[in-house]
């Protein structure tokens, strides 16, 4: 019976009580759909680095009867790269009708032939045979499926060899398991927990939202609730009404957010982090997420429905408020204090090699305490109003404000977090992006780096951090151990050298610049009579603090080879006049001993510096009889540089280099792109952040509006002007909202500027946010207002002089 | 039946207000039907009647809240239903107070800042206002109550709160609406002594709707309406003269 009642009630009950019906699902819906595309991003996510990483397989060194493994294969995994797109490439050859087969495929590729990714099939496709087809022997036979890639821009490769093809070639070892377990990049973990953290966050003031829908003129239909007590209703019968009232409307708002999710799932592929795009069929919710939708949102607007009525005592006599809050006291900003103390106390203990945990433990300090001093903050931003202004209508706001700050800064909450968080990364950014942006960082972007020991080029796969998924195991088939070691350390053996340049001055547009090996003086690599005082390579500059050499700090594989690939070469003048920003040599001298390990760095800052001087010393004439240790090609255009590496990776099989040849442009583009992918995240998080506080203030407002629809009324009827109204309405709805922004932005600014003052070398300039990031902020909170002043014509209907009859 | 121009004001003057032939209708239901009333500046008038009888919407259409489907309202010599909603809201803040049954304070403010508002919205400076406001706080019997919340106040209290918001920027007319309404004997009494007191030492005119008698003595005259029109004080039809 009660439930009828509820239903009648809500659904049947005249115009106002069904507006606010409108007005609570579609705020729900909203609330929904956001928090499903969360949902969603995250499932993808998720699937995306939980599939099983064929990359990170390490084999074991072939021997002579390598071929008896029938249940083995021989594999030889690398990266390529394609106009600054990575590609995962696997020359494989089965030893048996049982040997293990990659993800993605159902039958192992034999000689001459291949599978690519579907993006690589297009590229294929598209592109000049010269530019990349040739890169790979044989023909596509079919496309590899999506459970070995993490996501449909992926490029890969499996080329099928003969056995004995494949096992002359360096770094072809033996696997008899390929890796099932997720890929581990060096990104993955942050990310992941970042995510995780990031959707709480964004998940919060979503759930504020729809409690603050579900109670949308509680007032009102608690006078109602009154009066059906009067008529001898019980506190039970009142609490089902109230219930079926608060789930209908969410369960409409649910239905509606889904609709409107699934409007907006196709553009959600676009927001992978750590791939170009999700797999379209990953982006969902998943049946558990709709179905926490469907039954979680309905009952936690009936809990929270319930839990509002606990506040208030419903009597058959009216409403009266259980308890009046007291004003929020001064020590609701101690743990703020104490978040940014443990901060800056974890910043002094953290330094290039490690991370405080005071560091995260005061940020996380901070977090927390922004939250907690919120009503304070609220509470003094409001009396602050009070006292700066003379007017009316600021008094009223500010004093409803400073009536009800908890209920205020509520709606903004999660606002707080987000442009907190956003605004530390604006500060970094910059900062990260100044440190390596120098004059000449775009100077050596048409020039190909292509290293020949076993020192990587940084960038995607193996990186400077020393994140590569690992020592290529020596092939002893393929050349000695000792052969092996000497390309390793001093680079491809001279007479493999000449034929490849000759080979290079046929493409036009292409000039090669060879860096000839150079030991080091007294025989260890860590040190040199010409390294400069900052520590870093010695003849012609400085190089990165803590650089311990090319082989990266720890250096992977430098430790295999012991003290690693030397870090001194020797170039041509002839070829430095090419390339001006690497310096020059003293006049009358035609090659010189240059430190060439900044070369190999993926920072602008030391990988354009000069590396010659007129100090430099001589070298012996005879270059052309020493090992390449790299080779710099200078390209006139894209195709020409394709061209180059397409001829490089099919004419450099003595090459100890895991990492496929790159411009300095692309291994700068590999670096940021990640920093790119995040900011861009965070910012779309802060914009549908201050949005939904909009929305969640539109919809208070809208409450408020419902709540205090009698003194509005008279104060209009008493000669109150409309706009003066329109203005306390707007001024309670902005207030907080600005005033977290600006406290929360300020502090996070704080935190960039204390942070690069730590962390960044000395002469970085003070962190400024970028054009991006007064974008973002600007865009949400101008959408903000306008979500407000829509709710503002409510107010001039609601309060019309001719409704003071029905008062 | 009585024409407007015979029709004698307590005070003997010229009218100050009037409602000539005046009808009002809300959808098919019509409230008023060629109700004629003339209020003598500095007169206390009594607008009494049963319930329904259409004595609210007259002194909303008076105050200029409604406007009236047909006939006139006159104020100060000038048509007031002819004016802008702008116009007419500005004199409502202007030159006319209200005092309401229940309900008009703004519970979030003071009883200073109830009484300041007027005074604020008009413009005038912040300290100036709360000084005014302060001042009236004695002269209504609610001395020290200044930085309450209305909340905590009693419903007689709160009644004398609206008097002196509704009285502090010099009204020449105060309209009130059953300000007894909601008051128990005594504290009624108390409102309309002090309200008849202080409206004539500040020359208000003053509009009282009540359906008391006891209310309605306080008054200088009393008007009966019943079914939309005025009756005077022999039961006829007050009308407007030819």
């Amino acid at each position: 019976m009660m439930y009828r009642l509820g239903l009648r009630l809500t659904l049947r009950s005249g115009r106002e009580p069904f507006a606010r019906l409108v007005v609570t699902a579609v705020a729900v819906a909203i609330g929904v759909a956001i928090m499903l595309a969360v949902l969603a991003d995250f499932h993808a996510f998720t699937a995306s680095n939980n599939r099983p990483s064929w990359q990170s397989t390490v084999g074991r060194s072939l021997t002579s009867n390598y071929a008896t493994a029938t249940t083995s294969d021989l594999w030889n995994y690398s990266d390529d790269i394609y106009q600054g797109r990575t590609i995962d490439r696997l020359d494989v050859a089965g030893l048996g009708p049982h040997a293990p087969v990659p993800p993605g495929i159902s039958h192992l590729p034999g000689p001459g032939q291949y599978y690519a990714s579907p993006a690589l099939a297009a590229l294929l496709r598209s592109t000049p045979a010269g530019e990349l087809g040739n890169r790979f022997p044989g023909r596509l036979i079919g496309t590899i499926g999506s459970r070995a890639l993490s996501g449909p821009d992926e490029l890969a490769i499996y080329i099928g060899y003969a056995p004995s093809k494949l096992a002359s070639l360096p770094a072809t070892n033996l696997v008899s398991r390929i890796t099932a377990v997720p890929g581990r990049q060096l990104w993955t973990h942050y990310f992941r927990d970042a995510f995780i953290v990031g959707a709480i966050a964004f998940v919060f003031p979503i759930l504020i939202l729809i409690g603050t829908a579900t109670r949308l003129a509680a007032a009102r239909r608690e006078e109602r609730y009154a009066a059906l007590r009067l008529v001898g209703a019980t506190s039970r019968q009142v609490n089902i009404i109230s219930s079926v009232d608060a789930v209908i409307s969410a369960l409409l708002g649910a239905a509606l957010g889904i609709v409107i999710f699934l409007l907006i799932q196709p553009w959600l592929v676009h927001t992978a982090i750590t791939s170009q795009r999700y797999f379209a069929s990953e982006v969902n919710p998943t049946a558990a997420g709709y179905l926490i939708v469907l039954i979680g949102v309905p009952a936690a607007s009936a809990l929270s429905s319930l839990l509002s009525l606990r506040r208030v005592r419903i009597s058959p006599l009216g409403v009266t408020r259980r308890v009046t809050p007291p004003a929020p006291a001064l020590w609701l900003a101690v743990p703020l204090a104490i978040g940014i103390v443990v901060f800056v106390l974890g910043l002094n203990l953290t330094n290039n090699q490690r991370i405080s945990p005071a560091l995260l433990l005061g940020l996380i300090i901070i977090l927390v305490g922004l939250v907690v001093a919120g009503p304070w903050l609220t509470a003094q931003a409001a009396r602050l109003l009070s006292r700066l202004s003379s007017g009316a209508s600021a008094l009223l706001a500010a004093r409803r404000l400073s009536d009800n700050p908890r209920g205020a800064f509520r709606s903004v909450r999660g606002l707080v977090l987000a442009v907190f968080l956003g605004t530390v990364l604006a500060g970094l950014l910059p900062a990260v992006e100044a440190i390596t942006a120098t004059p000449n960082a775009r100077t050596l972007s048409n020039v190909l780096l292509d290293g020949f020991t076993s020192a990587p080029v940084c960038g995607n796969n193996a990186n400077c951090t020393g994140s590569s998924t690992g020592p290529v195991p020596q092939n002893p088939l393929a050349l000695s151990s000792a052969q092996q070691q000497r390309i390793a350390l001093r680079g491809m053996p001279p007479h493999a050298a000449a034929a490849l340049l000759s080979g290079l001055r046929t493409i036009p547009g292409a000039t090669a610049i060879p860096i000839w090996y150079h030991p080091v003086p007294g025989g260890s690599a860590r040190s040199g009579p010409a390294k400069s005082a900052s520590g870093g390579p010695g003849p012609g500059g400085s190089g990165p603090p803590g650089s311990s050499g090319p082989g990266g700090p720890g250096g992977g594989i430098g430790k295999v080879f012991g003290d690693g690939p030397s870090p001194y070469g020797v170039i041509s003048c002839t070829g430095l006049r090419e390339l001006k920003v690497l310096g020059q040599c003293a006049p009358g001298r035609t090659a010189v001993v240059v430190q060439s390990a900044s070369l190999f760095t993926d920072n602008p800052r030391y990988s354009t510096q000069a590396i010659a001087s007129p100090s430099s010393p001589a070298a012996t004439p005879d270059i052309s009889r020493l090992p390449l240790q790299a080779l710099l090609v200078k390209v006139n255009n894209a195709s020409t540089l394709e061209k180059v590496r397409t001829f490089l990776v099919t004419h450099s099989s003595l090459s100890a280099s895991g990492t496929a040849p790159r411009t300095f442009g692309e291994a700068v583009q590999a670096r940021a792109v990640i920093a790119d992918t995040v900011q861009r995240l965070i910012y779309i998080a802060v914009v549908l952040t201050i949005i939904v506080a909009g929305c969640s203030l539109a919809v208070a407002v809208g409450g408020s509006l419902v709540e205090r629809k009698r003194p509005f009324t008279l104060l209009r009827v008493t000669g109150t002007p409309i706009s003066t109204l329109y203005r306390v309405v707007f001024t309670e709805a902005v207030l907080p909202l600005v005033a977290a922004t600006l406290v929360a932005g300020g502090l996070g600014y704080l935190i960039a500027v204390l942070t690069v003052h730590r962390m960044a070398p000395a002469g970085t300039p003070v962190p400024a946010p970028g054009h991006a990031y007064y974008l973002t902020m600007g865009t949400g909170l101008v959408a903000s207002f306008l979500v407000i002043l829509a709710s503002l014509p409510l107010l001039g209907r609601m309060t019309g002089p001719d409704k003071v009859r029905f008062e | 039946m009585t024409s407007l121009t015979d029709y004698p004001t307590a005070s003997r003057r010229s009218p100050l207000l009037e409602a000539r032939d005046v009808h009002k209708s809300f959808g098919q239901t019509p409230a008023l039907a060629g109700a004629t009333l003339a209020v003598g500046d500095g007169e206390i008038l009594a607008v009494m009647g049963p319930s329904g009888s259409g004595k609210s919407t007259l002194l909303h259409c008076l105050a200029g809240i409604f406007t009236p489907d047909r006939g006139e309202i006159w104020f100060d010599d000038g048509r007031l239903d002819t004016l802008s909603d702008t116009r007419r809201t500005e004199l409502r803040r202007t030159a006319f107070g209200f005092v309401f049954q229940f309900g008009q304070l703004v519970p979030e403010l003071t009883v200073a800042d109830n009484i300041a508002l007027p005074l604020l919205l008009s413009g005038t400076r912040k300290k100036s206002a709360y000084a005014t406001a302060e001042a009236w706080l004695p002269r209504l019997g609610i001395e020290g109550l200044g930085s309450r919340r209305t909340g905590e106040l009693s419903g007689g209290q709160a009644q004398r709160v609206a008097l002196a918001r509704a009285l502090v920027a010099k009204p020449k007319v105060l309209f009130a609406d059953e300000p007894t309404g909601s008051l128990d004997t005594l504290a009624g009494e108390m409102v309309m002594t002090l309200l008849v007191s202080t409206a004539r030492e500040e020359g208000a005119t003053v509009i009282v709707v009540t359906h008391d008698a006891r209310v309605a003595a306080y008054a200088d005259r009393q008007v009966l309406v019943r079914d939309g029109k005025v009756i005077d004080h022999a039961g006829y039809p007050v009308t407007v003269a030819p």
